[in-house]
């Protein structure tokens, strides 16, 4: 019971410290392969950005041809950066969260190493021309059982996890992260069957690409992200989440519509007009569990702003909180057929979903992984300004490569639209643009190596020891803070 | 409860506390897990949530298509107004007439010595009802066409279009390629897909038996 552990905040270290030492080998070998695919995702993100404005660039390597090294940006970045991040996040929260150990610690590592193996083997397919060709399932199949074995490892420890829990209240982070474990199992294999097995053809299989394709984003990586909000938030700033009512009418209502929005990718394809409306209605209603998620973190903030100045978690998890509501609104609003009569084909899709995955899923991997790598490896964070070069590259090449993106792809619909705008006219306007994505690229990056230097020192066994937390601050800022704090105690009195 | 008791092995040790904390300073200095609030959910945004819902309702109704498994317009539902026109005859007939171009070819003129031509042709221009029996269950074997002999398959269609579509393909092609007849009814084809739609295919001569039998 969450109200005796408070009376007994000794108890509660304690069992934190027990839970952080079991789950430092899993959640380490996860977060530190994230970040291995996050490197290689941008690099192959950026080859394929700059095909696209020099198209003579690597042009006559065989294995970097852009419909190679592209499936390979998306898959390592998804399933390579993405799942991995997930997965170390889904093991430490539901473990802090449950009070529990985490169960069989070397058979999640095996999946960590098994699973890192299938992304190679299956990159290394693809950039060998094995690519199945169905967009976001490109991963040959010999590879698809490497990559969901470790996950089944990862929903029993879970379940496990959850049915030995030694809290009785389950936390709202916590049913994200069941529906997770669920749900995603169900996607991947019904996606599979209906589309590299063949159990159904032709416009059907189109619909389940893309039924996946969209799910693969909305219940599998905003949930864990969501759920890594609802922790890191309180947990830094140290205040309840707003509002219980609201946790609940958000889960459920995302529950309800998100897996309806599928379709909205295939607007103006060859589909029955039913399924894209349901599409575009499952988009828009996302209104209601984004509205209700976004009023529970900000209201839950409202008031400690002051701490983004020093926390680097808490910059990075509210970047990504207010970064996920306004990507859904972007969203629902672009799922609108007369919207959609403009961007479809464009590049504005690009620019929404990079403001997406950049904007709010990566950051709150982020945030999970300042949060939680001292914690399990009782190394500090060694050099507060690569934190600080980290965010800011993050922030600012997000912004750089989404915003130019989503004005070139509005712009480049427009004339797409006009029948007698000539079609190499169209593509010479969208080049300066590709070139400023590439910057935007090169800074993400900049920003990466950064991360991937902090994170390398902290793995490192005991050498760098600091007793204080790393913070992103000056002495100037940190008097600055001292005063603030007690302003506003003695408002309080 | 469990959680106050501290793990045995961890009491057991008690000189290894305090360099177990020490090493552990970060999960020591931290806030307690988080907690849910319990504010109550603001009147306003259920009811914003009221009308998200009642649009959604509407837009489904408008733009729901006919709700078939191939109507891809989505204004085409009981509300819009396009649905229940006509269709003109002649512009349903030329797209059903995309079966035929590959054998009678686009010009109705055929192909020598393989598919009969549509243009001049009595079977087409003439009684409509063996054209429409012609369409439904296709020809087998030797016929012949303005003294020409053909040997080969027509393929049924009574399957794949309604009446109303053969109809009009019969119409399009009774007024293209030069031809100038009468437009069909599609209460003609019912009739002939009546009397004898579950045959198969016919030969030269059951068609003419057919024809004659009035
Ligand atoms: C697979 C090729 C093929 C297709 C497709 C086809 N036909 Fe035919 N059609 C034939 C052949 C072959 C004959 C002659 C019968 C024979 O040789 O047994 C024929 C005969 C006919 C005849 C009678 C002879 C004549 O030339 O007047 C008509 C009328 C006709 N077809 C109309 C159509 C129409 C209308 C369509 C489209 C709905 C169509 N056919 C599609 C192959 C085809
Ligand atoms: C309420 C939520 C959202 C809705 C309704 C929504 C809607 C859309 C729409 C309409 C498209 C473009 C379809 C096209 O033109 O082809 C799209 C693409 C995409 N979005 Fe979102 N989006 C939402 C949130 C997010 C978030 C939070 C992320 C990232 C975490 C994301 C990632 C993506 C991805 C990966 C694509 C793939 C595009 C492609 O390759 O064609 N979306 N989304």
């Amino acid at each position: 019971m969450s109200a005796a552990v408070e009376t007994n905040p000794q108890v509660e270290v304690v069992s934190r410290i027990e839970v952080d030492r079991s789950a430092e080998g899993a959640v380490t070998i996860y977060w530190a392969s994230a970040l291995f695919w996050l490197t290689i995702a941008t690099i192959a993100g950026l080859i394929s950005s700059a095909k696209l404005h020099s198209p003579d660039f690597l042009g006559n390597i065989e294995w970097l041809t852009f419909g190679r090294i592209r499936p390979v940006h998306w898959d390592t970045a998804i399933y390579g950066f993405g799942g991995t991040a997930a997965s170390g996040t889904l093991l430490w929260l539901q473990a802090r969260l449950c009070q529990t150990r985490i169960p069989f610690p070397a058979l999640l590592i095996a999946g960590g190493v098994i699973f890192n193996v299938g992304i190679l083997l299956g990159s290394i397919g693809v950039l060998m021309g094995q690519s199945t060709g169905v967009e976001t399932l490109e991963l040959p199949l010999y590879a698809m059982p490497l990559l969901v074995i470790p996950y089944v490892f990862i929903v029993i420890a879970n379940f496990k996890m959850y049915f030995t829990r030694k809290t009785s209240h389950t936390y709202v982070s916590q049913w994200y992260l069941m529906a997770v474990t669920v749900w995603f199992p169900i996607l991947v294999l019904s996606a599979e069957a209906c589309t590299n097995l063949g159990a159904v053809d032709g416009v059907a299989q189109a619909i389940a690409n893309w039924w996946y394709g969209h799910n693969v984003v909305g219940l599998f990586a905003t949930p864990t992200g969501i759920a890594a909000a609802y922790y890191l938030i309180p947990k830094v700033i140290g205040k309840p989440i707003h509002s219980y009512h609201l946790s609940l009418l958000g889960f459920w209502s995302n529950a309800i519509f998100y897996n309806w929005a599928g379709t909205h990718h295939l607007t103006g394809g060859p589909l029955p007009a039913w399924t894209i409306t349901i599409g575009v209605v499952g988009s828009l209603m996302m209104f209601i569990p984004v509205i209700t998620i976004g009023i529970n973190h900000h209201m839950t903030m409202l008031g400690s702003f002051h701490h983004l100045k020093t926390s680097p978690t808490l910059r990075f998890a509210v970047m990504g909180s207010m970064i996920y509501t306004l990507s859904s609104f972007q969203g629902s609003l672009e799922s609108l057929r007369s919207h959609q009569e403009i961007t479809h084909f464009t590049h504005y899709t690009i620019g929404h979903v990079h403001f997406g995955m950049y904007g709010f899923f990566a950051p709150l991997m982020f945030a999970m992984m300042y949060y939680a790598m001292p914690r399990l490896t009782g190394n500090e964070w060694s050099s507060a300004r690569l934190i600080r070069i980290h965010f800011w590259c993050t922030l600012i090449g997000m912004l750089v490569y989404a915003i130019s993106m989503c004005y070139a792809g509005i712009r480049q619909g427009m004339m797409m639209n006009d029948p007698t705008a000539p079609f190499l006219d169209i593509v010479r306007f969208t080049v300066p643009f590709l070139w400023i994505r590439t910057l935007g690229g090169l800074i993400l990056f900049a920003g990466t190596i950064a991360f991937l230097i902090n994170f390398w020192r902290i793995v490192q066994p005991h050498r760098l020891r600091f007793v204080t937390p790393t913070l992103m601050t000056t002495e100037r800022d940190y008097n600055m803070l001292l005063n603030k704090e007690k302003e506003l105690e003695q408002n309080d009195k | 409860m469990k959680s106050d008791q501290p793990n045995p092995e961890f009491r057991r040790a008690p000189e290894l506390q305090d360099r177990i904390l020490e090493m552990h300073s970060a999960a020591m200095r931290e806030m307690s897990e988080p907690r849910d609030g319990i504010r109550p959910t603001p009147v306003t945004f259920l009811i914003l949530c009221f009308f998200f819902t009642m649009w959604g309702g509407y837009y489904i109704g408008a733009y729901g298509g006919d709700w078939t498994g191939t109507g891809m317009n989505e204004k085409a539902g009981a509300a819009a107004p396009v649905a229940s026109a006509p269709q003109n005859p002649m512009a349903l007939g030329a797209e059903v007439y995309n079966a035929c171009t590959q054998c009678h070819q686009a010009d109705g003129k055929g192909l020598a010595g393989q598919f009969p031509p549509l243009a001049a042709s009595e079977y087409v221009t003439g009684d409509e009802r063996r054209f429409a029996a012609i369409l439904l269950n296709g020809i087998n074997g030797d016929f012949v066409v303005n003294g020409q002999k053909y040997n080969s398959q027509m393929p049924a269609w009574k399957d794949n279009y309604n009446d109303e579509e053969i109809a009009a393909v019969m119409t399009y092609v009774r007024n293209s390629f030069g031809n100038k007849a009468a437009p069909v009814s599609k209460q003609v084809v019912e009739a002939v897909r009546k009397e004898v739609g579950a045959n198969g295919p016919w030969s030269e001569s059951s068609l003419a038996e057919f024809a004659a039998k009035k």
